[in-house]
């Protein structure tokens, strides 16, 4: 089937690769139908672009890439059925992208969780005060930095550098 | 809007599956249960609030987002195994 998006065209998808969220996303409740496309083969994030509404996408993650312990494997098991395996289910969140240098944020509190198998998905809110909105890319960088390379970790006052 | 008083331990019905009980009042702090079919989420109205603006915030950023996506510089330290 042929999809118009305002940021990839007219796009052909094998039907079966649709993905079907009945409540839509949380504020977006026609966001009903949609698909996940690839950034480019060398990042990280993808798109979730809707089928329906051409100018409506999100830049999406998997959060286990940086934050080690998100509650992915709670999140599968209650998506999993008796019919669908925990392997069956897939957890994204969505990140916001403002132009730089402000920070890419990620929002941990309400992740969308897919069951891969059935093709159908939801964005959930998780009962956790630990999560947030916007959660921020650049700082869990720093702080694996700080972690990973002791000798590097900038003075209190030094900044980021905005590598371009 | 309807509006209803109800006292500790009464409840309100809405639609067939929906039941709102006051559990407890105490000072200026009302504790509610709500009961709602399998698959009917309930929230916060802040949270859910929160949520929507971020949502709205990601898809107007995305739909200017340029090709920052793969720059080394926001996430350079994926997570090893």
């Amino acid at each position: 089937m042929k999809i118009k998006t305002d940021r990839f065209g007219e796009i052909e998808i094998p039907e079966h690769e649709l993905l079907y969220m009945p409540g839509g996303l949380i504020g977006f409740s026609d966001c009903k139908r949609v698909v996940l496309l690839e950034h480019r083969t060398d990042s990280p994030f993808r798109w979730l672009q809707s089928a329906d509404q051409p100018e409506l996408a999100f830049v999406i993650i998997d959060p286990s890439l940086f934050v080690e312990d998100y509650p992915v494997d709670k999140l599968k098991k209650m998506l999993s059925t008796a019919e669908n395996k925990v392997e069956d289910v897939a957890i994204a969140t969505i990140a916001t992208v403002p132009p730089a240098p402000r920070p890419i944020t990620v929002n941990l509190l309400a992740p969308l969780v897919f069951d891969v198998k059935e093709r159908k998905g939801a964005q959930v809110i998780l009962n956790d005060p630990r999560y947030k909105t916007r959660h921020i890319l650049a700082a869990e960088a720093e702080e694996e930095n700080a972690a990973s390379a002791p000798e590097k970790v900038p003075g209190p006052e030094s900044k980021t550098p905005d590598t371009k | 809007m309807l509006v209803l008083s109800r006292k500790q331990g009464q409840s309100i019905v809405v639609g067939n599956d929906v039941v709102i009980t006051v559990k407890e009042i105490r000072g200026r702090t009302v504790r509610i249960s709500i009961d709602t079919p399998e698959g009917v989420p309930v929230y916060r109205e802040e949270i859910h609030k929160e949520i929507v603006e971020e949502n709205r915030r990601a898809a107007l950023a995305a739909s200017e987002v340029e090709d920052r996506l793969s720059l080394p510089d926001f996430l350079p330290k994926a997570k090893k195994k």
